[in-house]
C-alpha cells in the first residue's frame, strides 16, 4: 500500500529520522499538496481500462442482469410484464433486451390524468414551499411536469410505450457505465492517498451503478404503468444520469472524508 | 417539427461545448491544485516589505459589525507609521457614522470620512477614500471581515514585485455553522480559493481581485482610471482594466480572513444576482481589451474569458436541459445515434456538472476539513437554486440592455452578525466554541502540539 | 384496488435516494452551530516561534511534580513525554536519548549522538559532530561540529555556529549572528547577521559607491541625448513604455552593454541581464531570468519569474525573490537601512564563501553553502556567460 502524503521534508534530509519525535514542520494548509505518483497514475489508468473494457466486452451479459433484476422488481411489485423485447443501443454494442409493461394513456382517462396532474404540482410546490433550498431544482421540475400535461393532453401521439422509455434510459445508462470508471479512477485512486481504498471504490461505485440503474429504471416503468408518460420527463431528469451524479458524489464525499481525516491523524505524530 | 428538433440539436451542441470546457477547465484546476508541488506563496517575505498602506473600509449601514473591524485594524502588527486607516461612513442612516468618529477619536490612525451625498454605491465611496489616501498600497476589507493581526503584513508583502497591481487574500466564512445554506456556501468558498485561485495563481493566470480582503497598487489605479463607480462589480472590473494594461494580481491563500456569508436564501439569490450582473456586464465592455491586450498570453486571454463568462453557465446549462428535453419528446428518441456523440452528452450530463463538486473535494482535502465535506451531495440542491437565481439576474439584465434601462442597483448584503463591539471574535463565543484561540495579549505564539508554519 | 407492493417499492426507492443524503443530513445535526474552519487571528509572523512557543512550554513543564530526583536531575512525565530536567550536562560520544533535556546551564555531547526530543539549555550548547537531533534552544551560543544533523529548527539568542555539511530540516535561528559552514544545508536561516566561510563578520567591508555617470533607465526626460545614451548601451528606448506615473515596463530582454541605473519600478518582459557597477535605485523585475553583475548596488527589490545570479561583491537592501532559483556570489552584502532584508528563492538558495546578510535566507529548496566549484556548477547548468557580468 502506497501513503504518498506529501510532507514538507525537504530533500537534503534523505537520512532516515525513524524515531525522531517530528521530523517535519507540518504544512499549513495553503502550501498542503499531494504528490500523484506514476504508481497511482497506472494503477487509475489500469482499474479504468480493465473496468470499461468489461463493460464493452461483456454488455451483454451486463444488460441482461440488468433486465433480470428489472423484471423481478416490476413482477414483485405486481405490474404486469407482458414479454420482454430486443432493442438497439448503440453502433458497436450489442443489442439489449427490455420488459414491455403496459402503459396508461391519455386517451383512456383523461380526467385521472388532470387529476395526477394537480396531485403531482401539488406536492412540488408543497415541498418548494417546505424547503427554501430546493425552490430552483423543485419549480424546474413543476414546469417540467406542467409542460408534460400540456404536450399530452395537445399531442396525444406524443405518448410513448415501455420499450422506448428502456431503450432511451438504456441508452443514457450504459454511456454511464462506460465513462464511469475514467471519471471515478481520476476521483479515487489518482487523488485519494490510500491506493487500495481508491481501487475498491472505483469498483464499488460501478457495480451500485449498474444495480440502482434497474431499480430506478423499474420504478419509472412502474410509475407508467399506473399514470401513463406524465411524470416520465421528471422521473427522467431526476432519476437518469442525475441520480448517476448523485450517488458519484456520495462516495467521493465519503472518499474525501476518510482521508481528510486521516491527514489530519498525521498531524499528531 | 423539424425546425424545433433542428434548434434543440444546436443548442444542445452548443450546451455541451460550453459547459465541457468548463468542466475541463475545472477538473484541470483541481488536479493541478492537488499536486501541486510547491504552492507560490509569499509568506518567508511577508514583514520585510512595508509600503506606505491605506486600508479603505466602506460602510453603508453597518453599525451591527463595524466595530469589530475597526477593532481588529487597529490590533494589526504594521508599523504604525505606514499605515492609515479610511473609515468611510457611506450615507449611513444607523449610528455606523457614530461608531467611525468614537475610533477615529481613539486612535489616531483611523481616519474618519462622513459621505452624505453623492452616487450611490461601494465603487463610488473607494473613489472617494482612494482621493484622501496617502498610500502606495490601497488594501480593502468590507465591513463584515474580520482580518488577523498579520493581515496587512501578509497583503502588503507581494507588493514588492514591481509588476502587481493587485493582491487578494484568502477568504473564510465564520458562520457556515448557522444554516445549511451558510455552510455550503463555506465549501464553495474553499473550492474557489484553495483549489481555483491557487491553481491559476501557479499556472500564471490571473486569480481574481474581489475587491475585499485584497489591495492594489494606488499608482496602477490611477493609471487605469481608478474604480468604475458604474460597474455592480467593482472588483472584476479593476482586475480586468489592470491585466489589460499589463499588471498582474496576486493570491495570498495563507492570508486567511473571516468573512460574513448569507444565512438565508433571499439573500444569498441577491448577492448571487448582483455578481452574476456584474460580472456579466464586466465581460461585454472588457472582452474586447482583454482578448486584444499585448500584455497577455494566449492562455491568460482565454482563462481572462473563461472567468468572465462563468455566469453565463447558469442559462446555457438550461439550454442545454430543455433542448435535451425536445429531444426526449421529438421521434428521433428512438434513432440509432453514434456511440462518440452519445458519449459526448453523457460525459457532460454527468461529469461536467460533476467538475464543481470535485473542486469542493480538492478544497475540504487540502484543508483537512473532513466534517463539511459529507454535505457535498447536498450542495447540489445550492447548485440548483443558483443556476435559477442567475438565470433571473441575466435575464433581467439582458431586458434592461435592450430596453435600454440603468439595469439593477447596487444591494447592500444583509448581515447576520449583532453587535457585539469586537468581544466576540477576541473572546471566541461569537461564532461557536474554540472558534478563535483565546491567547494573552503579547503571546502570539504557536500552541506546541499544532505547529505549522511555512 | 391500492397498487400495495407498488408503494412499498416507491417507498423502499425513497428510502434510497434518502440515504443519498443520510450521510450528509446526519453530518449537519452535527455540525450545526460549530464552528467553521478555524483562523488564528492572533497570528503574526515570528522568526523564532518554534523554539520561542518550546521555550513557554517547558516553563509550563517544569512546574509538574517530579516522577523521579536524583541529585540534580528531575525526571518530570507529561504524557508520553519523559522530561529530564538537569544541571550543566557534558554526554560522552554515542549517547542516545528519547527524552526532553532541559538543562540549567551548558550542554555539550560527543559525536555521534542521537537525541529523539528537543534540547533546551539555558546556557551554551555544543553538538559534537555527526550527531543528530530533533531541535535546539540554547540561551547562549551554540556549536554545531561538522555534519550535525537537525531534524528541525535551531534556535540560539547568542551566536550559532554551524560546521561543516550540517543539516538542519527547518529554520535556524540567532538573536545574534549565525555563521554556516562550507556545505551546510537549511531550510531557511535568520539572524541579524548570517555569514559564511571566508567572511568577516563585517556587512560592509567592500562597500563601493556606484559611478556616477551612468546610463539611467528610464530615461530621464524625453531629451535625444538621454534616448542616444540607452542607444549607446545596447537599449532600445522605444521598448521602454510606462505603466503609471512610477512604474516602466520594458518589452523584450534587457541586457545592455554599459552599466544602468535603474532610476524607477522596472518591469523587463523577458532576461535582464546588468553589467557589473549597475546601480538599482528602484524595484526591479524580469519575467525570466535577473543577473546583476559584479559589484552590482541594489537599493531596491529584485523579483525574477526565473533564477537570480548576484555576481560576486553585489549590495542589496531590500528583498530578492526569485520564483526559481538564487546564487549569491562571494563578496555579497545584504543589509537594510532599517530594516533586515530577506532573499527567498522557490528552487534554492545557493550561497557562496564570504556572503554576509543581515536578515533571512529561506527558500523551500533549501539554502545551500558551496564553494567555488559548487557555484560554477550553478552557473553552468544555467548556462550562465560569466564574462560579460564579472568583467568591471
Amino acid at each position: 500500500m502506497t501513503v504518498s502524503l506529501k510532507v514538507r521534508m525537504p530533500a537534503f534530509l534523505a537520512t532516515p529520522h525513524s524515531h525522531m519525535r517530528r521530523e517535519f514542520i507540518y504544512p499549513h494548509r495553503s502550501v498542503r499538496s499531494f504528490r500523484v505518483t506514476v504508481a497511482k497514475l497506472l494503477s487509475a489508468v489500469f482499474t479504468a481500462a480493465v473496468l470499461c473494457g468489461s463493460i464493452a466486452a461483456y454488455n451483454a451479459e451486463f444488460f441482461t442482469w440488468h433486465d433480470r433484476l428489472c423484471v423481478t422488481l416490476l413482477e414483485w411489485t405486481g405490474v404486469p410484464v407482458t414479454g420482454e423485447q430486443t432493442i438497439e443501443l448503440f453502433e458497436g454494442l450489442s443489442t439489449a433486451v427490455v420488459p414491455a409493461v403496459p402503459v396508461a394513456r391519455f386517451e383512456s382517462n383523461p380526467l385521472r390524468f388532470v387529476l395526477l396532474a394537480v396531485a403531482g404540482l401539488l406536492a412540488l410546490w408543497a415541498i418548494q414551499h417546505r424547503i427554501a433550498l430546493s425552490r430552483g431544482f423543485v419549480l424546474f421540475l413543476a414546469a417540467l411536469l406542467l409542460i408534460t400535461a400540456c404536450v399530452v393532453a395537445i399531442h396525444p401521439s406524443s405518448q410513448f410505450g415501455a420499450v422506448e422509455f428502456g431503450q432511451i434510459w438504456l441508452r443514457g445508462e450504459v454511456l454511464v457505465w462506460l465513462l464511469l470508471p475514467v471519471f471515478s479512477a481520476a476521483m479515487f485512486t489518482l487523488v485519494q492517498p490510500i491506493w487500495l481504498i481508491g481501487v475498491t471504490l472505483t469498483v464499488l461505485v460501478q457495480v451500485f451503478g449498474i444495480f440502482w440503474s434497474a431499480v430506478r429504471m423499474a420504478f419509472c416503468l412502474a410509475v407508467m404503468h399506473y399514470s401513463g408518460i406524465l411524470f416520465v420527463p421528471i422521473l427522467w431528469f431526476a432519476l437518469g444520469v442525475l441520480a448517476d451524479m448523485i450517488y458519484l458524489m456520495v462516495f467521493y464525499s465519503m472518499a474525501v472524508h476518510w482521508n481528510a481525516s486521516r491527514y489530519w491523524r498525521r498531524k499528531a505524530l | 417539427m423539424t425546425i424545433l428538433i433542428l434548434v434543440a440539436k444546436g443548442c444542445l451542441l452548443f450546451a455541451i461545448a460550453v459547459l465541457a470546457l468548463y468542466g475541463l477547465r475545472h477538473y484541470t484546476l483541481a488536479l493541478y491544485r492537488l499536486s501541486i508541488r510547491r504552492p507560490r506563496d509569499m509568506m518567508e517575505i511577508t514583514g520585510y516589505f512595508l509600503p506606505r498602506t491605506s486600508v479603505l473600509v466602506p460602510m453603508h449601514n453597518e453599525e451591527k459589525v463595524a466595530a469589530d473591524l475597526l477593532q481588529a485594524l487597529v490590533e494589526g502588527d504594521y508599523d504604525r507609521d505606514r499605515i492609515e486607516i479610511l473609515a468611510i461612513d457611506d450615507r449611513s442612516e444607523d449610528r455606523t457614522g457614530e461608531i467611525i468618529s468614537d475610533f477615529a477619536a481613539r486612535y489616531p490612525v483611523i481616519k474618519a470620512i462622513h459621505r452624505r451625498d453623492g452616487e450611490g454605491g461601494k465603487a463610488a465611496a473607494l473613489e472617494l477614500a482612494t482621493r484622501q489616501a496617502s498610500g502606495e498600497v490601497l488594501l480593502l476589507f468590507d465591513a463584515d471581515y474580520f482580518p488577523g493581526r498579520a493581515m496587512v503584513k501578509q497583503l502588503t508583502a507581494p507588493f514588492c514585485d514591481p509588476e502587481v497591481g493587485a493582491v487578494m487574500g484568502r477568504v473564510v466564512p465564520h458562520n457556515s455553522g448557522s444554516t445549511l445554506l451558510a455552510a455550503l456556501l463555506g465549501l464553495e468558498r474553499a473550492a474557489g480559493y484553495q483549489v481555483g485561485q491557487q491553481a491559476r495563481y501557479n499556472l500564471g493566470l490571473t486569480p481574481q481581485f474581489g475587491g475585499t480582503v485584497g489591495g492594489v497598487r494606488a499608482s496602477a489605479l490611477r493609471a487605469v482610471g481608478g474604480w468604475n463607480t458604474k460597474s455592480l462589480t467593482e472588483d472584476t472590473d479593476l482586475t480586468f482594466r489592470l491585466i489589460a494594461k499589463g499588471w498582474k494580481v496576486a493570491y495570498v491563500n495563507r492570508a486567511e480572513c473571516y468573512e460574513e456569508v448569507p444565512e438565508a436564501w433571499e439573500v444569498r439569490k441577491r448577492q448571487i444576482a448582483r455578481w452574476a450582473t456584474g460580472h456579466t456586464d464586466c465581460l461585454h465592455r472588457l472582452w474586447s481589451s482583454v482578448s486584444g491586450s499585448k500584455f497577455l498570453s494566449r492562455p491568460e486571454k482565454v482563462d481572462a474569458l473563461f472567468v468572465l463568462g462563468c455566469y453565463l453557465t447558469a442559462p446555457i446549462l438550461v439550454l442545454g436541459w430543455l433542448a435535451s428535453l425536445v429531444l426526449f419528446f421529438s421521434p428521433e428518441a428512438s434513432a440509432v445515434p453514434p456511440l462518440l456523440l452519445a458519449l459526448a452528452f453523457a460525459g457532460y450530463q454527468v461529469f461536467g456538472n460533476q467538475a464543481t463538486f470535485f473542486e469542493l473535494g480538492a478544497a475540504a482535502l487540502l484543508d483537512g476539513d473532513a466534517r463539511r465535506v459529507l454535505l457535498i451531495p447536498v450542495n447540489l440542491f445550492n447548485f440548483f437554486a443558483s443556476t435559477a437565481a442567475i438565470c433571473g439576474a441575466l435575464l433581467r439584465y439582458y431586458v434592461g440592455r435592450v430596453w435600454g434601462s440603468r439595469g439593477p442597483r447596487w444591494h447592500k448584503t444583509k448581515r447576520f452578525r449583532e453587535n457585539s463591539n469586537g468581544e466576540q471574535f477576541r473572546n471566541g463565543n461569537g461564532s461557536g466554541r474554540g472558534l478563535f484561540s483565546q491567547r494573552p495579549s503579547g503571546a502570539y505564539t504557536y500552541t506546541f502540539s499544532t505547529e505549522s508554519e511555512q | 384496488m391500492i397498487p400495495w407492493r407498488f408503494l412499498i417499492f416507491a417507498g423502499v426507492l425513497a428510502l434510497i435516494l434518502y440515504l443519498h443524503f443520510y450521510l450528509a443530513h446526519r453530518q449537519w445535526r452535527r455540525l450545526k452551530g460549530r464552528p467553521s474552519l478555524e483562523i488564528d487571528v492572533t497570528y503574526v509572523r515570528m522568526e523564532d516561534c518554534l523554539p520561542q512557543s518550546f521555550r513557554l512550554k517547558v516553563k509550563e513543564w517544569l512546574q509538574l511534580p517530579a516522577l523521579t530526583v536524583t541529585g540534580t536531575e528531575r525526571t518530570i512525565l507529561k504524557g508520553h513525554e519523559r522530561i529530564r530536567a538537569t544541571g550543566p550536562m557534558a554526554i560522552g560520544d554515542r549517547h542516545e536519548s528519547d527524552a526532553i533535556w532541559v538543562v540549567d546551564g551548558d550542554f555539550s555531547c560527543g559525536s555521534g549522538c542521537e537525541f529523539f526530543r528537543e534540547i533546551y539549555t539555558r546556557g551554551s550548547a555544543r553538538i559534537g559532530h555527526g550527531s543528530r537531533l530533533q531541535s535546539l534552544a540554547a540561551d547562549g551560543n551554540a556549536v554545531l561540529e561538522d555534519g550535525v544533523t537537525a531534524a528541525r529548527w535551531l534556535d540560539s539568542t547568542g551566536e550559532m555556529i554551524l560546521g561543516t555539511d550540517c543539516r538542519v530540516g527547518a529554520r535556524v535561528t540567532s538573536r545574534t549572528a549565525v555563521r554556516l559552514g562550507m556545505g551546510c544545508r537549511v531550510l531557511s536561516v535568520f539572524a541579524p547577521r548570517v555569514s559564511t566561510p571566508g567572511s568577516n563578520g563585517s556587512p560592509s567591508s567592500q562597500d563601493l559607491p556606484p559611478p556616477d555617470d551612468l546610463v539611467e533607465i528610464p530615461p530621464p526626460d524625453e531629451s535625444s541625448t538621454a534616448e542616444q545614451a540607452l542607444l549607446d548601451a545596447g537599449v532600445d528606448p522605444k521598448k521602454v513604455v510606462r505603466m503609471s506615473a512610477d512604474s516602466w515596463h520594458y518589452a523584450g530582454d534587457l541586457t545592455p552593454s554599459r552599466p544602468l541605473r535603474v532610476g524607477a519600478k522596472l518591469i523587463v518582459k523577458g532576461r535582464c541581464h546588468l553589467p557589473p557597477r549597475s546601480a538599482v535605485r528602484h524595484d526591479l523585475k524580469s519575467d525570466r531570468s535577473l543577473h546583476i553583475g559584479r559589484g552590482g548596488f541594489c537599493e531596491g527589490n529584485l523579483v525574477a519569474g526565473g533564477d537570480i545570479y548576484l555576481a560576486p561583491d553585489c549590495r542589496f537592501a531590500a528583498v530578492v525573490h526569485a520564483f526559481g532559483s538564487l546564487l549569491i556570489s562571494e563578496g555579497t552584502r545584504g543589509a537594510g537601512k532599517e530594516a533586515p532584508v530577506v532573499a527567498y528563492a522557490g528552487d534554492g538558495i545557493w550561497v557562496e564563501n564570504n556572503v554576509v546578510v543581515c536578515g533571512k535566507l529561506a527558500s523551500p529548496g533549501g539554502v545551500m553553502v558551496v564553494d567555488a566549484a559548487g557555484a560554477e556548477d550553478w552557473r553552468k547548468r544555467r548556462k550562465i556567460q560569466t564574462s560579460r557580468l564579472l568583467r568591471v
